[in-house]
C-alpha cells in the first residue's frame, strides 16, 4: 500500500503536468486553445488562465480530432473501449473461461455478440453492455451495465465516446477511476478527464458529453482515487 | 541605431505599429495579432526587431532564432532559451518574402551590421550567424566581405501595370493557354454545382476545413527529414479576419465540402497570393482551378490598379505560361562575431 500512496501522491499528478507540458508543446489544438487563451492548474503561459480553467467540453472537439493528433504524427480515431480490459475485471468476476456475451474486451477468449446469445448458457456467464443491449438478455444472467458519466447509478462502467473506459462501481461501492491511466481534475465545468498514456488522439481535460458532477477523493478500502457526487 | 526586440507571443502590440506599418506597406501577415499566432505555431522562436533613428522607426525585422536544441515534432517551448545557432530572416509564416523593411535611406548593411550586433547582444554569445532570405544580387554585393551567397529558388511576378484590361492580358499568353483559359471560364461558369465564396475580412470562415485542406498540401510537399509544422487554425482564424486579406473559397454546392481554397494579401501596389490549397484529384478536386483562381487574381488586380502581383515560389511552368516574370533571390549568410 506504501506504494499506492506514493503513486497517489506523487506519481499521478506528476504524469499528468507532464502530459499538459507535452501536449502544449506537440499537439496543434492545445497549442492554440492553452497558449491564445490559458489555463490552470498548471499554468502554461504566465497570466492567461482561460475560460473553465482550461477544460475543454467534449463538444468543442467535434471535427477536431485531426488537430489532436501530435506533431510526430499518429492517429485520429479514439476507442470508445479503451481500458474496458482493465476496468471491467475490477468491478466484476472474470475468469479465462467466461462467457461473455455482448460487449467483451478484445482478447477475451470467449464472446458472443448479443444477436447470437445461446438460450441455456452454460458455465460462468456474464453480459456486458449499455441499459437497451441489457433488456433483451434473460434477468438471471449476471451483468454489467456501461453508463454514460451523466446517468450514473451504483453500479456499472463509466463510458464516454472519446474517452472510453473511465472507470467503474467496485466492490466497495465506490466509483472507481482507471487508476493510473486517467486522471481526473475538478474544473468549474466538472470533472475533466485525462488520458494519461494514449499518445494520439492526445485527450486533455475533456469533460464529457453530458457533463461530470463530483469530486474525487481516496477510497478508504482500496486507497486509489474515486469518483464522489 | 536603437533597436527594440519584441517577442509577439508574450510583447503587447507597441504603440507605433499601426503607423509603421502603414508606412512600411507591410501587409495583413504583419498585424500583430497575426505575429503572435504564428510565432505560438512555429517550431523556432520569433523575434520582431524595430531599429530607430532618434525615435524615428527606420527598419524592421521578422527573424526566426534557429538554436540548438531544436526538435523537428515539437512547437518551441515558452520559455526556451537556445544557447547556439543563427538568426534566420524571413518573412512572418512565408519563405517567399523578405522578412524586413528598410526606409529609403538605410543601407542593406544597417541588417548585417547593426541589427546583428542587436540581435548578438540579445541572444547571447551563441548566436553565430545571421541568414537573409531573398536577397537581390545588388544587396548581396553590398554586405561586407565574409559572406556566403547561395542562390535559392526564384520568385514569379505579374507585371500587372502592363496590361491595361483583362484582355489585353490573354493576348500576350501563348495561343494554347489562351484557348485553354477561355475553356476553363466556361467550365466555371457553366458548372452550377461549384460555389465560389470571395470574402474580405471575413470572421465567418469555417477555418477547421480549411486547415484540414491544407494537410494535403503539407503531406505533399513536406519533407521527410523536416516535415513542415501543421498550421494552427488560430493563425488562419487571425489571418482572415484582417480587413485586407481576401480569401476564396471553392465549395462543392451539392455536399458543401471544400474543394480548393486560398488567400491573397492586399497592398497598394504589390498584394501577394499567398496560400493555395485544393484537394487531391482522387477526392474531387479539380486542377483547372488553380488557374482559374489566378486569373481571377490578375483580374482583381487590373481592375484594382495594382502594378504587380506577386506569387511566390514553385510551379514555374505554370507561373511562366500564364505571363508572370522571375526574379532571381539568393540566400545571404553573414558571421556575427561573438564579442
Amino acid at each position: 500500500m506504501a506504494h499506492c500512496r506514493i503513486v497517489w501522491t506523487f506519481g499521478w499528478r506528476a504524469l499528468y503536468r507532464q502530459v499538459v507540458r507535452s501536449s502544449f508543446a506537440t499537439v496543434p489544438f492545445y497549442r492554440e486553445r492553452w497558449a491564445l487563451r490559458g489555463r490552470t492548474d498548471p499554468v502554461v503561459v504566465a497570466g492567461r488562465t482561460g475560460e473553465h480553467g482550461g477544460a475543454i467540453p467534449a463538444a468543442a472537439l467535434a471535427g477536431r480530432l485531426p488537430d489532436l493528433v501530435p506533431l510526430a504524427g499518429g492517429s485520429a480515431t479514439p476507442d470508445p473501449l479503451r481500458g474496458l480490459e482493465i476496468v471491467l475485471p475490477q468491478c466484476a468476476r472474470v475468469a479465462p473461461d467466461t462467457l461473455i456475451i455482448g460487449v467483451a474486451p478484445e482478447h477475451h477468449p470467449l464472446s458472443v455478440p448479443f444477436e447470437s446469445t445461446p438460450d441455456e448458457p452454460r458455465g460462468h456467464v456474464l453480459a456486458v453492455g449499455t441499459r437497451a443491449q441489457l433488456a433483451g438478455v434473460g434477468p438471471a444472467v449476471p451483468r454489467v451495465e456501461l453508463v454514460p458519466f451523466a446517468e450514473r447509478g451504483t453500479s456499472g462502467l463509466l463510458v464516454d465516446e472519446l474517452l472510453g473506459v473511465l472507470g467503474g462501481a467496485r466492490d466497495c461501492g465506490h466509483w472507481h477511476l482507471d487508476w493510473p491511466r486517467v486522471y481526473a481534475r475538478e474544473t468549474p465545468l466538472g470533472l475533466a478527464f485525462t488520458l494519461l498514456r494514449q499518445r494520439s488522439p492526445r485527450l486533455v481535460d475533456i469533460v464529457p458529453a453530458g457533463g461530470a458532477d463530483g469530486r474525487i477523493i481516496r477510497c478508504p478500502q482500496h486507497r486509489t482515487p474515486v469518483v464522489v457526487a | 541605431m536603437k533597436a527594440e526586440i519584441f517577442d509577439p507571443r508574450t510583447d503587447p502590440e507597441p504603440e507605433y505599429w499601426a503607423t509603421l506599418r502603414a508606412t512600411a506597406g507591410l501587409r495583413a501577415d504583419w498585424a500583430w495579432e497575426v505575429l503572435a499566432a504564428q510565432a505560438w505555431g512555429a517550431r523556432s522562436a520569433q523575434l520582431i526587431t524595430v531599429l530607430f533613428d532618434g525615435t524615428t522607426p527606420k527598419a524592421v525585422v521578422n527573424a526566426a532564432w534557429l538554436g540548438a536544441p531544436l526538435h523537428r515534432f515539437s512547437f518551441t517551448g515558452a520559455t526556451s532559451r537556445p544557447w547556439v545557432g543563427a538568426v534566420h530572416v524571413r518573412g512572418p509564416g512565408s519563405g517567399a518574402v523578405p522578412g524586413w523593411w528598410l526606409a529609403d535611406d538605410v543601407p542593406i548593411t544597417a541588417l548585417t551590421e547593426t541589427y546583428a550586433r542587436a540581435m548578438r547582444r540579445e541572444l547571447g554569445p551563441g548566436c553565430l550567424a545571421l541568414v537573409l532570405r531573398q536577397v537581390t544580387a545588388d544587396q548581396a554585393a553590398q554586405a561586407g566581405r565574409l559572406k556566403v551567397v547561395r542562390p535559392t529558388e526564384r520568385i514569379w511576378t505579374f507585371p500587372v501595370h502592363e496590361w491595361s484590361d483583362p484582355e489585353a492580358w490573354l493576348m500576350k499568353l501563348s495561343r494554347s493557354r489562351r484557348s485553354n483559359l477561355r475553356g476553363i471560364f466556361r467550365r466555371v461558369r457553366e458548372n452550377d454545382g461549384l460555389e465560389i465564396r470571395i470574402e474580405t475580412g471575413t470572421t465567418t470562415l469555417d477555418e477547421v476545413r480549411v486547415i484540414e485542406a491544407m494537410r494535403w498540401n503539407d503531406d505533399k510537399y513536406g519533407g521527410k527529414l523536416i516535415p513542415r509544422v501543421r498550421v494552427l487554425s488560430g493563425y488562419l482564424r487571425a489571418l482572415v479576419a484582417q480587413p485586407d486579406v481576401h480569401s476564396t473559397s471553392y465549395i462543392d454546392r451539392a455536399t458543401g465540402d471544400l474543394i480548393a481554397f486560398g488567400t491573397a494579401l492586399d497592398h497598394p501596389t504589390v498584394p501577394i497570393v499567398r496560400s493555395w490549397t485544393q484537394r487531391p484529384a482522387s477526392e474531387g478536386g479539380a486542377k483547372y482551378l488553380y488557374f482559374y483562381h489566378l486569373s481571377k487574381q490578375v483580374e482583381w488586380a487590373i481592375a484594382n490598379g495594382k502594378r504587380f502581383v506577386e506569387l511566390g515560389k514553385g510551379k514555374s511552368e505554370e507561373k511562366k505560361s500564364l505571363g508572370a516574370f522571375p526574379s532571381d533571390q539568393a540566400a545571404l549568410a553573414v558571421p556575427i562575431r561573438p564579442w
